[in-house]
Parts: structure tokens; C-alpha cells; sequence
């Protein structure tokens, strides 16, 4: 009631003040009437009674400034009154005003940008109940687990209330729905308890359980799909889906805003585990698996750590591992972790890359104010002089300053969600295709609030401080220094320190990153990926063929594209370099003795005859594949010098033979020895290599990637050289195109990202720094009436009132301040 | 005769809504009762009476209307609020502690 009442009358002080001014006045001067005619009472003349009555009721206009101040709304009223006052003055120098909100914008904007990402990708949380309780058990390094592994986990733990499991990653598949076709979509196969696990509900039929695994013919679609597909339709429910060749029934739509627990993997269908072939699901074969745990309650990391420790041992010694097992924890509130760990590393040196930008456009305004500060110390000190405190001026200041970064931040948070989306297909083309969602939520407000709080405070204070200490004595006696300014000068110099520091800092980043970008690019790969046609090819299934037919294909192929114009030689090889996937198979041979836990892998690639030819690849020792080398002859291979090093140590690797696989398959010769080539990263070492004839090794090569080296632009030959294969073999079915750079460029993405943005931010950091400076002088000189008026009053007169004339009132002192034209 | 800075801190508040605890009144009316009724000690400058005034009904504890007085117009009438009441009780308990306690140390000194 009375904070009502308070609320009521304060409102009403600060909407209705001239009112309330009015009433003050009656009030006050009723009280001198009555003292007057009780003066008039004692038998005075009415003029002494009057003048007696002032006297006695002393200042009207200090009494009335006292009942101000008692209301309290003064604060309210001089901000709104500095608000007012900086507003004209800003639009009184439009250049400075769009220099210094352009660059607050543009600092807050990039940082709010960046931010949304950094929110997208490593702060969101799954929308499922309780993340923080998510754990996510993963081999050492992030890596995969097995079948057996996760049956290890789920059953042997004392920590979890419930494990679950999904695909490592997503499938990709074109899905019809009837006679629709809803094209390209992607599935995760998952554990019955996945959703059980995560707290997640459906918001129409059910989700996934145990009892779906045996079947294998139960699917759930997101909500974007049923909308997208079904258009919202509860008939969805029951609906069969074609995905590939396998047929799901709809048996329920997952919520709105869940997408998988994957970032940046958005999944539109999950289906039963058992979608993947038995062999999959036993044992340690196959790491193609990841784990979400949810902790019992009260438990913490640390016992988790201790707990899959344990099992890592049993399982050690139960399956006789080569190498331990180790098994790692990580937060899992926001999902599966390896792509964040990928994004984290570029995402935090661009966001330290943006912050520092910010902190030069922060400095430079600084800077300009300052200037500005300089040349408004005249009007400070006649404040000053007029009683108004100095807090009260530097509140004026900060009001100033706080203008200009609310500006900006505005401005900043209408740029932000542009450039957002745009790094977010920046850093898709760099590294992969992402779907993330950035919703502008309350934390990237938060953040755009303080940035701009913070900014402000930086920027806005020393000015404030610098421009506030005068020493008036000075400043009236007309002393040339004006009183402040050799102190003036201080701040400002340090401020042009720390830019140009900062610009270095950005510099010096900008020039390491594009050094690093420049070695690898000019690094000698072991073969060369330009002009390289890629083209993945499989072939029409329909007519039953074995594996060596299917390499006959091909050759036939490769024959025709050979003699196509423009091609220069032509190859076929069961993955392409840097494609990302590899086979490895261990190494037996009578030379390769190894220690326990040593490496024995080594990795696989199926080739045709033509493909060093091809990709350049220099031929050291012995001969390459050729016709001789089919499924009747000894079976023979080529290695490279890496894994000739490491299996044949110092003997000569050709006429060498060794075994492949576990257990050992059939002796294997050794009739070549080529150059190292990089196979996955520029930056790692070459892997050891071992090549294997297509025809003696058919399995592999049934999709092949088809590498043609071409004497012109590659991609423009791709549809030319297509049709050309295809008609040789009609057969023939498209997987996709590229070129072998795209591909080795795609590896060194981050790197060429991390060059490009530190060089671009460097670079407008030093620009700016020329422009600020530019501006810095002019406003110098456009607010230097002091200097000249010594010797020039005329000149100081015009210039007062030209900066001040229709401003004439001045908030600052408790009254009203004149400002005095002299 | 004593100055209003004479006055103990926080008396001037007491004064007034002990003043008003009677009778709503204009601000005229107020200095000139706290002078009548304690027989002429108390005298409270307007410098500390309006200022005062704004205080107090800044803080809810009295509350103004423009009405017609015995000044012959309509002048500002302050009158005390429920919360008013209660400030002035406490106000009265403070005073009294206070006074007895000077009593006494006057008393035993």
C-alpha cells in the first residue's frame, strides 16, 4: 500500500513536474503572504511587512531546490536531461557520432555473432531432461567404442541409471513416404532405451523401446520432418517410410526442439539399433558406437572416471586387448562431445580474435573522446565553477558515453544474426556441413548487454576523469595550458599505446596463422591433387556380377576416359586420398617383430594399375601393378617407404613377403617401393601404406572413386567426362564429384578459416586506426576554440556560440547552468 | 530561542506528524502549531519545514490535497497516512527512550 502510494506520487513528481513546480511556488509564497499580514498585524506599513516577511523566510529558490532533492526524482530527470543534452550534442557532429557507433556496432556485432556460435555449439544444452546428469564414456582421445564395450558399460556400472547407445554419426538416405518423395534425409540407428534415458517424451504416438529391436521396423521422426513431410497431420502415426531399401513404420514425433544429441548433426529419424548387421552388434569389432550415461543421482565425474576404469581393466583382461583400453568421461550436458572439441579450438581463438577487435574500436572512441573532452574543458570549468560537482559532470560524461555504446549495441545486435549466419556457412564450407540452430535466447542478450556495459565503462571513463580534473584557478586566470593540459595528454597517449599494441597483437596472429596456412599448402604431399577429377561411381544393382567382373567394368571405363580429350591419364581406387575413411588390416611378417602394444596396422588401399601414374606418385623400387597382376597370380603388393621402414627395418622391402589380417591371410610379395603420400592430413606424417592389385583384391573396389588427371580445369570437365563414362558402361551409377584439391583443401579448411578472419580482423584493426587518427585530428582542430581565442577573442565568441547557442541550457549544477557568452 | 539545527536529528519528522496525528493541516498551520503548543520553545524555520514536508510525503508517510482553508483559497493540506500513524508510534517510542535515557544520565551524572 504505501509502496504504491510512493510509487504513485513519485511518478506523478517526475511526469508532471512543471505542475508540481507550480504548486511549490503557491505553496511557498501563501506562506510569506500570511507572514506578511501577520507582520501588517503589529502595525507595520505593507512594504516593511513584505520585505520583513522575505527576510525572515530567507531564499525561496534554495527552499525550493531542497523540496527537489527531497523528491528524489532528480536523479531520474537528470539523466533524462543528459540524455537530452548528449543527444543534441552528438547531432551536432554527425561524422563523429557515425564513426563512433559505426565502430561500437561493428565490435559489438562481430562479438555478438561470434558469441551465438560459441552458444550454439559449446554452451547450449540438450532439451532433455536433467543434461547436467549426462555423462559421455568414449575410447581414449574421443574416440568410438564398440558393441561390447557399451554392453560392458551398461551392464557392469555402478554409477548410471541408464546407458544408451547410438551410431557414431548420421546416414544419410533419400526417404519417399508413399508416393512422396521427401528427399535426403538423415537417420541415427539407436538403443530401445535412448529416449527412456535422455527424459525425452513424444509429442505424438511413442517413442523407440526394447521391444522395438527385434522387428527393426520401428521409426521415430522429428517434429521438423512431420511438419515438413506429414505437414503436422496426426495421420502420420502408422505411415510407412522408405528409407533406401528397408520400410519403417511411424510410431511416433519427437518434440519440437530435439534433434539428436549430436551438435550440428541434426537427425530427422531414429530407428532401432538393430538397423545395423548383426556382426555389428557383438564384441570389439566395430567402433562405430557412442554412449550417453545418465548418473544416479549424487554421483560425480570422479566416480565415473573410477568406475569405467575398472571395467576398461576387466575387459582388458578378459579379451586379451593388444593395446589397454582406456575409457574417457566427458560432460555430456551438451550432447555427444567430438565435434565440439573440433569447433572449440577455432571458435575461442576467434572469439579472443573479436574481443580484441572490440577492445581497439573501444580504445579508439576513447581516443575521440578525449579530443572532445579537450576541447570541452572551457564548458566543464564554468560548470564547475557554478557549484555543479563533479561527480554530477562525470555522470553527464558517462551519460555521453553511455548513448554512444547503447547505439552500438543496438545496432550491433541487428547486425549480429547476419553475420552469424554467414560464419556458420563459412565454417560449414570449412569444415563440414553443420545445422545449427541460432536462436537468439536471453544469454546472448545478457552478453550483449555487458559487452556494451563494459565497453561503455572503458571507454567512457577516462575521458570522463580527464575531462572533469581542472584546476580552475588556472583555467580562469586564462593561463595558455588551460589547467589540464599536459594531464589530458596522459591518458591519450596510453590509449594510443594500447592500440597500436593491440593491432600488433592481432598483426602478429593474423601473419602466424597465414605462415602455418602457407607451409602446408606448399608442403610436398607425395602426390599432386591438382587438377585431379574425382568421381565416385558405383554400379546399377539388377544383374548379378561377381566382384572381378565389376573390376572388368571399371577398367573399361578407365580405358575410355584415357583416350577422352583433355585427359591425361586415368585410375580407380577403392577410397581417394584425404577422403577421410580407411581400411586397416595388421601386418604379419617374418621381419616385423612387435613389442607388445606396438602398432601393426597398417593402412589398405585397392588400386588400379594406372593410379601413381595418376596421381604422380613417385615409383622408387621394383614395378607398378599391372594386367599380369590378376586373381589366378601370386598375390603381390606395393608398400611405401613408410611401412617398408617400419616392417623390413633395414633389409630391402622388395621380394619381401608378409601377411595381412587377423588372422593371417595368404603370403603377399612385395614388388614395389613408392614415395610417401599423405593420406588423411597435410599435417600428420604418412601413414604406412600397403597397396593391393584391384583384381586379386575385387571386395573393396565395388563403389570405386574414379581419379582422372585432366590438362584443364577439372570441374569443368566432371559432366563431359560422366557422360563419357557412362557411355561406355550404361551401367554406370553417379555417387557424386569433386576434385582431389577440393579435397586436400577441405583437410586445411580450419587453417585457411583462422588465416582469412585474423587477416581481415587485423587488417581493419590497423585501418581503423588510420581512420581514427584522421578523425582524431580533425576533431582536434574543429574543437580547439581555446587555443586560438588567446590571441583571437573575436574568433572564441563565434565559436561558443556556434557550439552552444541553441544549447543554452546546460544540465550540471542543481539550478539550471547558463553558459556565459562572454 | 532554539534553531531547527538545534533540534535533535529526526525530531522535526516527530513534530510534524504528531502535529498532524491531530488534524490535517497546511504548512502555515503546522509551523504555527508546533510553536503554540509548545508554548512558544519551538519554532521551525520554513528552510526545514518544507523540505521536511516533501520528505515525509516523498516517503508515504503523510499525503498532500489542494482544498479550501481558513486562509480564505485553496492551499496545500498535508494529512497523515495509516503508514504515517504507525511511523509516528515508533517515532514516539525512539523519543521516549531516548528523552528518559538523557533524564537519567542528567539525573545521576
Amino acid at each position: 500500500m504505501r509502496l504504491a502510494r510512493i510509487a504513485i506520487h513519485r511518478l506523478r513528481s517526475l511526469l508532471r513536474s512543471s505542475r508540481e513546480e507550480t504548486e511549490m511556488q503557491q505553496e511557498l509564497s501563501q506562506h510569506i503572504e500570511q507572514l506578511t499580514s501577520e507582520y501588517i498585524a503589529t502595525g507595520m506599513s505593507e512594504a516593511d511587512a513584505r520585505s520583513a516577511a522575505r527576510r525572515e523566510f530567507g531564499s525561496v529558490e534554495v527552499i525550493k531546490e531542497q523540496c527537489r532533492d527531497m523528491r528524489r526524482v532528480t536523479m531520474v530527470q537528470d539523466v533524462a536531461k543528459d540524455l537530452a543534452y548528449a543527444g543534441r550534442l552528438f547531432t551536432k557532429s554527425p561524422g563523429f557520432t557515425l564513426t563512433a557507433v559505426l565502430s561500437l556496432a561493428l565490435g559489438i556485432g562481430a562479438n555478438t555473432a561470434i558469441f551465438t556460435l560459441v552458444n550454439a555449439v559449446l554452451l547450449r544444452m540438450l532439451p532433455v531432461r536433467e543434461p547436467a546428469e549426462l555423462v559421455e564414456v568414449s575410447r581414449e582421445g574421443g574416440l568410438a567404442i564398440s558393441y561390447g564395450v557399451y554392453e560392458a558399460i551398461r551392464d557392469r556400472n555402478e554409477v548410471f541409471s541408464g546407458v544408451l547407445l547410438t551410431s557414431a554419426g548420421r546416414w544419410g538416405v533419400s526417404l519417399s513416404a508413399g508416393a512422396v518423395n521427401a528427399g535426403d534425409i538423415h537417420f541415427s540407428p539407436v538403443s530401445g532405451n535412448y529416449f527412456a534415458v535422455l527424459g525425452v517424451s513424444p509429442v505424438l504416438g511413442r517413442l523407440l523401446t526394447d521391444d522395438d529391436l527385434p522387428a527393426s521396423s520401428a521409426a521415430v521422426i522429428s517434429y521438423q520432418l512431420w511438419q515438413r513431410v506429414f505437414a503436422g497431420n496426426p495421420g502420420a502415426l502408422g505411415r510407412t517410410l522408405r528409407m533406401g531399401r528397408r520400410n519403417y513404420t511411424v510410431i511416433g514425433v519427437a518434440p519440437a526442439g530435439f534433434t539428436g544429441v549430436g551438435m550440428g548433426q541434426t537427425i530427422d529419424i531414429w530407428v532401432p539399433i538393430t538397423w545395423f548387421e548383426p556382426r555389428y552388434l557383438r564384441g570389439n569389432e566395430a567402433s562405430m558406437f557412442r554412449t550417453l550415461a545418465r548418473r544416479k543421482p549424487g554421483v560425480t565425474l570422479e566416480h565415473v572416471r573410477a568406475d569405467m576404469t575398472l571395467i576398461a581393466r576387466q575387459l582388458d583382461s578378459e579379451w586379451r586387448l593388444e593395446r589397454p583400453m582406456r575409457l574417457a568421461v566427458a560432460n555430456g550436458s551438451g550432447g555427444l562431445t567430438r565435434l565440439r572439441r573440433q569447433f572449440a579450438r577455432p571458435l575461442w581463438i576467434v572469439m579472443t580474435v573479436v574481443a580484441l577487435l572490440l577492445l581497439i574500436a573501444t580504445v579508439n572512441v576513447a581516443n575521440l573522446l578525449l579530443a572532445r573532452a579537450g576541447a570541452r574543458r572551457r564548458e566543464m570549468a564554468v560548470r564547475l565553477s557554478l557549484g555543479a560537482s563533479r561527480w554530477r559532470l562525470i555522470r553527464q560524461l558517462l551519460t555521453e558515453s553511455a548513448l554512444l555504446g547503447g547505439a552500438g549495441g543496438a545496432l550491433g545486435l541487428l547486425l549480429a544474426p547476419i553475420a552469424a549466419a554467414s560464419l556458420v556457412r563459412f565454417l560449414s564450407s570449412a569444415m563440414g556441413t553443420m545445422n545449427l540452430s541460432l536462436n537468439f535466447d536471453g544469454r546472448i542478450l545478457a552478453f550483449t548487454l555487458t559487452t556494451s556495459l563494459i565497453v561503455v565503462v572503458l571507454f567512457g571513463l577516462a575521458p570522463a576523469l580527464a575531462a572533469t580534473r581542472l584546476d580552475l584557478t588556472g583555467m580562469f586566470k586564462g593561463s595558455a595550458a588551460a589547467g589540464s593540459g599536459d594531464r589530458r595528454a596522459r591518458p591519450g597517449k596510453w590509449l594510443v599505446v594500447a592500440q597500436v599494441a593491440i593491432s600488433c597483437v592481432l598483426l602478429a596472429g593474423a601473419i602466424l596463422f597465414a605462415r602455418s596456412l602457407r607451409t602446408l599448402t606448399h608442403l610436398d604431399a607425395g602426390f599432386r591433387p591438382e587438377n585431379v577429377l574425382l568421381l565416385a561411381v558405383g554400379l546399377e544393382p539388377g544383374k548379378p556380377r561377381t566382384d572381378v567382373e565389376a573390376v572388368r567394368i571399371y577398367d573399361r571405363v578407365v580405358e575410355r576416359l584415357m583416350h577422352a580429350p583433355g585427359v591425361q591419364s586415368a585410375a580407380f581406387s577403392s577410397e581417394s586420398l584425404f577422403s577421410g575413411s580407411s581400411w586397416t588390416e595388421p601386418v604379419t611378417a617374418p621381419t616385423f617383430v612387435p613389442q607388445p602394444g606396438q602398432e601393426r596396422d597398417a593402412v589398405l588401399l585397392v588400386i588400379s594399375p594406372q593410379f601413381f601414374e595418376t596421381m604422380r606418385t613417385g615409383l622408387l623400387r621394383g614395378r607398378r601393378f599391372d594386367a599380369r597382376d590378376d586373381q589366378r597370380a601370386a598375390k603381390v603388393a606395393i608398400v611405401n617407404e613408410a611401412s617398408a621402414r617400419y616392417y623390413f627395418g633395414d633389409t630391402d622391402a622388395l621380394d619381401q613377403t608378409f601377411q595381412l589380417g587377423y588372422p593371417a591371410g595368404p603370403p603377399t610379395r612385395v614388388v614395389g617401393v613408392v614415395q610417401d603420400a599423405k593420406y588423411k592430413s597435410l599435417k600428420d606424417p604418412a601413414p604406412r601404406i600397403v597397396y593391393l592389385p584391384a583384381l586379386q583384391v575385387p571386395g573393396p573396389v565395388g563403389n570405386p572413386s574414379l581419379a582422372i588427371r585432366t590438362t584443364g580445369d577439372p570441374q569443368r570437365m566432371a559432366d563431359l567426362l560422366w557422360t563419357e563414362a557412362h557411355n561406355e558402361v550404361a551401367d554406370l551409377r553417379w555417387r557424386g564429384a569433386g576434385t582431389q584439391a577440393q579435397l586436400v583443401d577441405g583437410t586445411i579448411a580450419q587453417d585457411r578459416m583462422l588465416a582469412q578472419l585474423s587477416g581481415a580482423f587485423g587488417l581493419t584493426a590497423n585501418l581503423r586506426n588510420r581512420s581514427t587518427a584522421c578523425a582524431r585530428r580533425t576533431a582536434d582542430r574543429r574543437h580547439s576554440p581555446d587555443r586560438r581565442s588567446l590571441h583571437d577573442p573575436r574568433h572564441n565568441r563565434r565559436a561558443h556560440r556556434s557550439r552552444r547557442g541553441r544549447s543554452a541550457r546546460a544540465p550540471g549544477g542543481k539550478s539550471a547552468v547558463r553558459c556565459p557568452e562572454r | 530561542m532554539p534553531k531547527p539545527s538545534d533540534l535533535l536529528q529526526g525530531t522535526l519528522d516527530l513534530l510534524i506528524l504528531r502535529v498532524l496525528a491531530r488534524e490535517a493541516a497546511h504548512g502555515w498551520a503546522i509551523s504555527k502549531r508546533i510553536q503554540l503548543l509548545s508554548g512558544d520553545v519551538l519554532s521551525v524555520g520554513q528552510g526545514s519545514l518544507y523540505p521536511a514536508l516533501y520528505r515525509l510525503e516523498h516517503q508515504g508517510w503523510i499525503t498532500a490535497e489542494w482544498k479550501d482553508s481558513d486562509l480564505g483559497r485553496s492551499a496545500k493540506v498535508y494529512s497523515l497516512t495509516r503508514e504515517g500513524r504507525k511511523q509516528l508510534d515508533r517515532e514516539l517510542k525512539i523519543w521516549q527512550r531516548l528523552s528518559s535515557a538523557v533524564q537519567l544520565l542528567i539525573d545521576n551524572a
